[in-house]
């Protein structure tokens, strides 16, 4: 408990200092597009992993179905087939 | 006993083959890179408007939110409409041809009422290269646009298979999962684009 | 019953008569073809890409000299060749070799298919490649010259003509490379529909070979990734020829955008291109080992995390673009992280060799040569991920070290590991296994003395992409030139015993020893039928599965090995 409480506080004292601004490499240009570089980097980084994974929990829910489906139906064991 | 991994290949002797035909599994994978290709470019335009600081730039005429508001709808309509006769297909296979008809005219009247707007905003000075803002506009629109014609275009093939009775379900969900795609990605760009 | 299978292919493969020998390897739908048209047109790519990194290491390290079959090398022309060096050895040879000539020819005989989901969208693929391998080539010939921007194309220089002086050359640059998506997007479509829809009978989730999990997983990887890029490339053409300004900062455009969308999908990439050569090593190490693969669940979660985490690690090539710096500590955290799973996969690897009875056969020296050399490109990213030493290690020879540890044990030594392994498999002959052993260690000495130079000159402070280091006193003394000389001279003698592997494959393609069916005692099924396998792979009778692929050394069992395919 207290080493995540640590980790949540360090990750925290990361994102927070806006004093790192004042790094020379920094754009100092509009707020605006330093908010949207944020935005969007967010928006790809998620977007690929959620469509993915909605799929995958989709396509895991469905095989629950058709197997429960499928022993209601035909109770004797038969080979995979294609 | 039944496996219970996650596969693909469906078990159960009574129906054997694919939970997802393989047209359908290729086409949903497209439209995984589709969905990237319009996220980069709905990004790119957030970026360099997000840089600015009036939107759109002066001298740029503003773009016709309430007729393309119109428009969306008539988009949308067609969506529903293809989905409804999806959903005829899979049963009477007549009572599809209907609604499949009138979306696919909904579907068209989209692409030119588009086309028409374009020729105004060409009209008003909102160019290609105009601005950033004619560049974006005719770029993530134009797009999109492309997109609608090729989604037209399969599905009225599908739609000539059909009246011949030669068209086969998967391949039907597969375009019409292409539609789909086409008119779901539409209101985002709206709402971005637009307004 | 099998035939009930693909019905879609029926109308491909119904009929079986001898065909012309333009419609046989030029139109083939076999994916057997296509997969030697990917490695063919590969290997010749590789070697343009590597006669010209000896062409600009002659230049680096004996400045100004005629260098021998190319001339004097004028400072544009260094530029275009060391961003076509980059571009072809990724698009064009570990991409196409790795993902496409493996992938498509393992595919469908590993699984015991007769082919492809979409064997016609499969010949497309080849065609949209290789016209895309001619378009790049055509590039060098144009007024101007090939693109000189580097292989990461950032503008405004590969976006304004007046900068990168390749007015044609930029664009058929970017034609090029967005050709070459295209072609791997329709390969990847089929890799994924296929393994997941033709399985023969009694293959489950973890009977498939960990070859192919990982080229899906690559596949996957790429699609996901790469939208976004082509959303840049057609905005970067758009600036290039249409004349607007997405990235002209004077304008209203940004330049930093490009470096967001290229990443976007550049560090996937990486992945892409690893997680094939890991899956080769995978393969071949039981069987050298003659012993289960260690962990194969543990394995194959490893490669769906690093799948995960590749997607959020991206931004960390831009650290000193001027990015947020709360961003940069963010992508410095799972830029680390991404070493964890990265580092498992080897340790798994290692496990597998545990008390096996090795063979050290050219395959498996490749294949043990991988890990090693992957290791040290592993270990100095982590520098590089640490966004703190990656402002001094930034754009030096030291991340070109890095990457060349990394990028050389996916494309060269994973290939040679696959082809040395399949080889029997692909033409029906044996190699020579002492030319084998003779490239193998003529390749690997001289590439760590090419690199590890590298990595002390990029310490030093020495910046990638300089014309001429004598014009930099503090980068130009002479022990820091007689690194490059050694670095230069290991790179010819590298290049001179790829002649060896030449010779050894021209030389078993004639007379090598007769295959058989199964010289290695695999247990997968691409080793149950002919070498090499016939039109349809498996005749009238699919092979059926009824057991994991790596069942090596059972107890129960009298020979070390249990193929797949045997009930018993």
């Amino acid at each position: 408990m207290r080493g995540r409480l640590a980790a949540l506080v360090l990750v925290a004292g990361t994102l927070a200092p806006r004093s790192s601004h004042a790094c020379a490499v920094c754009f100092s240009g509009a707020d605006g597009a330093r908010v949207a570089f944020l935005l969007t980097t967010a928006l790809l980084t998620v977007l690929p992993l959620a469509l993915l994974g909605g799929f995958a929990w989709w396509l895991r829910r469905r095989m629950r179905e058709l197997d429960s489906d499928a022993r209601e139906d035909v109770p004797v064991e038969t080979p995979q087939s294609r | 006993m039944a496996q219970r991994d996650l596969r693909l290949v469906h078990d159960a002797a009574s129906e054997p083959g694919p939970i997802l035909p393989s047209s359908v599994l290729g086409t949903l994978i497209f439209v995984l890179t589709e969905i990237m290709l319009f996220a980069g470019l709905i990004s790119a335009f957030m970026i360099v408007r997000g840089g600015t600081v009036e939107w759109p730039p002066p001298g740029q005429p503003r773009l016709p939110v309430e007729a393309t508001a119109l428009n969306t709808a008539a988009l949308l309509a067609s969506g529903l409409l293809i989905w409804m006769a999806g959903r005829a297909y899979r049963g009477d296979r007549a009572q599809a041809g209907g609604p499949f008809a009138a979306g696919l005219a909904l579907g068209a009247f989209f692409v030119v009422f588009q086309g028409f707007e374009w020729a105004r905003l060409l009209a008003q000075g909102l160019t290609l290269t105009s601005s950033t803002h004619g560049s974006f506009f005719y770029l993530i629109v134009g797009t999109h646009a492309l997109h609608a014609i090729v989604a037209l275009g399969i599905l009225v093939w599908a739609f000539q298979l059909h009246s011949r009775r030669e068209l086969r379900p998967s391949t039907f969900t597969a375009a019409r999962t292409f539609w789909y795609f086409v008119v779901g990605v539409w209101p985002v760009l709206y709402l971005r684009v637009y307004l | 019953m099998a035939e009930t299978v693909h019905p879609a292919e029926q109308a491909a493969h119904g009929e079986h008569h001898e065909e012309g020998w333009v419609k046989k390897y030029l139109f083939s739908t076999d994916h057997k073809i296509i997969a030697m048209q990917y490695l063919f047109t590969g290997m010749a790519m590789g070697l343009i890409g590597a006669f010209f990194a000896y062409v600009f290491r002659m230049q680096l390290a004996f400045p100004g000299m005629e260098v021998p079959f190319f001339g004097v090398v004028s400072a544009n022309e260094y530029n275009s060749l060391i961003t076509n060096h980059g571009a072809i050895m990724i698009f064009w040879v570990a991409m196409p070799v790795l993902i496409a000539a493996f992938g498509n020819f393992l595919i469908p005989l590993m699984i015991g298919a007769d082919d492809m989901v979409f064997p016609r969208i499969n010949r497309l693929s080849y065609q949209i490649f290789f016209i895309s391998a001619l378009v790049l080539l055509a590039s060098f010939f144009v007024e101007g010259g090939g693109f000189g921007g580097a292989w990461t194309a950032y503008p405004p220089l590969s976006a304004n003509a007046a900068y990168s002086l390749t007015p044609m050359g930029a664009t058929l640059w970017l034609v090029a490379v967005a050709l070459e998506f295209v072609a791997f997007l329709l390969g990847g479509i089929n890799f994924v529909t296929t393994l997941m829809n033709s399985r023969t009978k009694g293959m489950g989730i973890y009977d498939i070979p960990m070859v192919l999990w990982m080229i899906i997983i690559a596949s996957i990887l790429f699609m996901a990734s790469v939208g976004p890029l082509i959303a840049g490339a057609v905005m970067l053409f758009m600036d290039q020829q249409v004349g607007t300004h997405f990235y002209d900062p004077t304008r209203g455009g940004d330049p930093l955008l490009w470096q967001h969308l290229f990443w976007f999908f550049g560090h996937p990439e990486v992945y892409v291109v690893l997680l094939p050569a890991m899956g080769i090593v995978a393969d071949i190490m039981p069987v050298f080992a003659r012993k289960k693969l260690f962990a194969y669940r543990t394995i194959l979660w490893t490669a769906i995390g690093t799948g995960v985490l590749s997607f959020t690690v991206w931004a960390h090539h831009q650290f000193i673009a001027g990015i947020d710096p709360r961003m940069a500590h963010v992508f410095t955290i799972t830029t680390l992280l991404i070493s964890i799973p990265i580092a498992e996969m080897c340790f798994v690897y290692i496990a597998t060799l545990y008390g096996g009875s090795i063979r050290l056969n050219t395959p498996m020296l490749w294949a043990l040569a991988f890990v090693a050399e992957f290791l040290i490109g592993g270990v100095t990213g982590i520098f590089l991920g640490a966004s703190g030493a990656d402002i001094y290690f930034h754009d030096t020879y030291f991340v070109l070290a890095h990457f060349h540890y990394t990028f050389f044990p996916i494309a060269i030594i994973g290939t040679y590991a696959g082809v040395t392994f399949w080889f029997p498999k692909m033409f029906g002959r044996m190699m020579n296994d002492t030319l084998g052993k003779i490239h193998f260690w003529g390749t690997i000495i001289p590439f760590n003395l090419i690199f590890i130079p590298l990595f002390v000159l990029g310490a030093a402070g020495q910046h990638r992409r300089i014309y001429d280091f004598t014009n930099y006193p503090m980068l130009a003394e002479p022990w820091m030139q007689d690194l490059r000389v050694l670095a230069t001279v290991s790179l010819v003698v590298m290049l001179a015993f790829q002649l060896v592997f030449f010779y050894n494959v021209i030389v078993s393609l004639v007379r090598g020893e007769k295959a058989g069916k199964n010289p290695w005692k695999s247990n997968t099924l691409e080793w149950t039928t002919e070498s090499p396998p016939p039109h349809g792979n498996f005749g009238d009778q699919y092979p059926t599965v009824y057991r994991p692929p790596y069942e090596y050394s059972h107890p129960d069992r009298e020979e070390d090995y249990w193929p797949q395919n045997l009930p018993n």
